[in-house]
């Protein structure tokens, strides 16, 4: 196997695990659209850093990715809480304002950002193995370099503050009896999450990513309702909708992040067919 | 600290919330002693709810300031013990009852230690002291209403407080969780330990609670079951058009002073 192909199905394969293992805290909280947010909020942050910064390198992407995510969900806070409007509507507000800023800001300064729109939407998962930087004398994709510390770090993180984010996801008022600051937890996660979209931008693009996001939880926990089962498997179901997606895509000769996300749809479709099954045998049961 | 303010086991002074513009409590103080059963009532939307919370620190108060056996309530985190209200919680949530009673030993989580095996015995612990054996495993979405609630009076016994809030512990129960739960805060109060109940029913509270605070935004009167809960409290808290066995059960006198509604 030549090395294009392994360097484009390890990245989406990284991509898909970061972005399923955050997703489980996304589905389990009722917060599947905030990740459609946030992965669209971030692209300001992006931009600012290419500009003011004039770097690709993943600290600065991450730093800035970060600081927008938590932003996006300061102001939507503010919004709901001040303005007393609900909070999908402030959503819709902000990430698509911060978005159309990214997009814009993109246009105004082609020359020194690196970016394409269309990249930033649908991904190029198909450049990534031919984009490459040298680490100790070996070549590799420049978009591992920010993959991989990214996984690093929200693996640690949610491997050390488990206990922390799991009380602060289901009883946020035992957690601030508790004097475990719920908030800080919470901002924590959109942060992790926010890193998660940058890590992924660049291959799978930020309307891809969503399906990455929740598609994996929203199908386990059909069948399945524990933490570490909703890890384990929507882990596993990322790995097969990316390895069959980078197959589909090459055999066809089409978008690799597209294939992916219609494979992960497929898979969520199968999922629901044994849940609906499996209810329609309990349902039997009972009459009997 | 004197001998006097280290018996109560909660003393507010000067309590004001507000949600928005609209004032829920106002200048509530109160002090509640050390090693009773007591519950909090009045009707709907009175607060009771609030000053809980305010007091754990889960809403923001205007005004007021706390004390538990004396001490600021963040150095006594460890020795307070919290059940929310059952609406409050997402029953669909990815969590098993093991998972949950659990959670009343995060307090002692330090900032990068998980809970230890010593832990998961005081939950084991708890789940068997409600009754629940054999249900750790279970999804809190499969289980009856009574089982949820004991799953979270299991989780309060868990957190081995002293004083044990507790946001309407008998709401939504079969007679028989509601016997567990009476049982298991007489077990509580044995030890010399408090607890503070918000209460709708006003027919049990003096089969079950030793004291009373009767509030509606403002405080009416506290103390002694017997002395405080009377028509003329009741009336002040509920207004004049309401209904109580309890207070039919207290002869024709108390209930004389009812108009009937015009």
């Amino acid at each position: 196997m030549d090395s294009y192909v392994v360097w484009t199905v390890l990245t989406c394969v990284l991509c898909g695990v970061i972005c399923s293992l955050l997703g489980v805290w996304l589905v389990s909280m009722r917060l599947s659209m905030l990740g459609d947010a946030i992965s669209h909020s971030v692209l300001p942050g992006l931009v600012l850093v290419f500009i003011v910064f004039q770097t690709r390198s993943s600290i600065p992407m991450l730093a800035g990715a970060s600081a927008m995510g938590l932003m996006t969900i300061w102001l939507m806070r503010l919004l709901t809480n001040k303005l007393r409007i609900k909070n999908d509507a402030s959503m819709g507000i902000i990430f698509t304002t911060l978005f159309a800023l990214g997009v814009v800001l993109i246009t105004r300064y082609a020359s020194q950002v690196d970016l394409d729109p269309g990249c930033v939407l649908y991904g190029s998962a198909e450049l990534v193995a031919i984009d490459t930087v040298y680490i100790n004398g070996y070549e590799i994709p420049r978009a591992l370099t920010i993959i991989v510390p990214s996984l690093v770090i929200i693996f640690l993180s949610l491997y050390f503050f488990h206990q922390r984010f799991l009380i602060m996801a289901f009883d946020k008022e035992l957690s601030k009896s508790l004097g475990l600051f719920p908030n800080l937890y919470y901002y924590f996660l959109m942060g992790l999450v926010a890193i998660a979209v940058v890590a992924s931008f660049e291959s799978v693009g930020s309307i891809l990513v969503i399906a990455m996001l929740t598609g994996p939880a929203t199908a386990i926990k059909l069948l399945y309702s524990s933490i570490d089962k909703l890890y384990i498997y929507s882990v596993l179901f990322s790995l097969s909708g990316s390895l069959f997606g980078c197959l589909l895509g090459f055999t066809t000769n089409t978008s690799i992040a597209g294939c992916i996300s219609i494979v992960i749809g497929i898979q969520f479709l199968i999922f629901s067919m044994i849940y609906l099954c499996k209810r329609h045998v309990q349902k039997l049961k009972i009459i009997q | 600290m004197n001998s006097n303010t280290s018996n109560l086991a909660l003393s507010i002074r000067h309590l004001s919330v507000m949600y928005d513009d609209k004032v829920v409590l106002k200048n509530v103080s109160l002090d509640i002693e050390k090693g009773k059963l007591l519950a909090i009532v009045g009707p709907n939307g009175a607060g009771k709810s609030t000053l809980v919370k305010a007091v754990l620190g889960i809403v923001p108060s205007v005004t007021g300031s706390f004390s538990i056996f004396g001490n600021h309530i963040d150095k006594m985190r460890k020795n307070i013990a919290y059940m929310p209200q059952r609406e409050n919680i997402d029953w669909d949530f990815p969590v098993n009852v093991f998972d949950v009673v659990l959670m009343g030993t995060y307090g002692d989580l330090g900032w990068f230690k998980r809970t230890s095996s010593l832990h998961k015995q005081r939950a084991m612990d708890s789940i068997r002291a409600v009754g629940l054996e054999g249900f750790e495993n279970r999804q809190i979405s499969e289980l009856s209403g009574g089982q949820q609630q004991r799953t979270f009076l299991a989780r309060a016994l868990a957190q081995n407080a002293d004083v044990y809030f507790m946001d309407e512990p008998f709401a939504g129960v079969d007679i028989a969780t509601e016997n567990t739960i009476m049982s298991t805060l007489y077990h509580i109060k044995k030890e010399g330990k408090t607890v503070i109940a918000v209460h709708h029913n006003l027919d049990t509270v003096q089969k079950y609670f030793d004291d009373v605070v009767i509030i509606n935004e403002n405080l009416i009167a506290s103390g002694d079951v017997s002395s405080v809960l009377n028509t003329t409290n009741l009336t002040k808290a509920y207004g004049k058009n309401f209904h109580s066995s309890y207070l039919k059960s207290l002869g024709p006198d108390s209930c004389a002073p009812f108009p009937s509604p015009s």
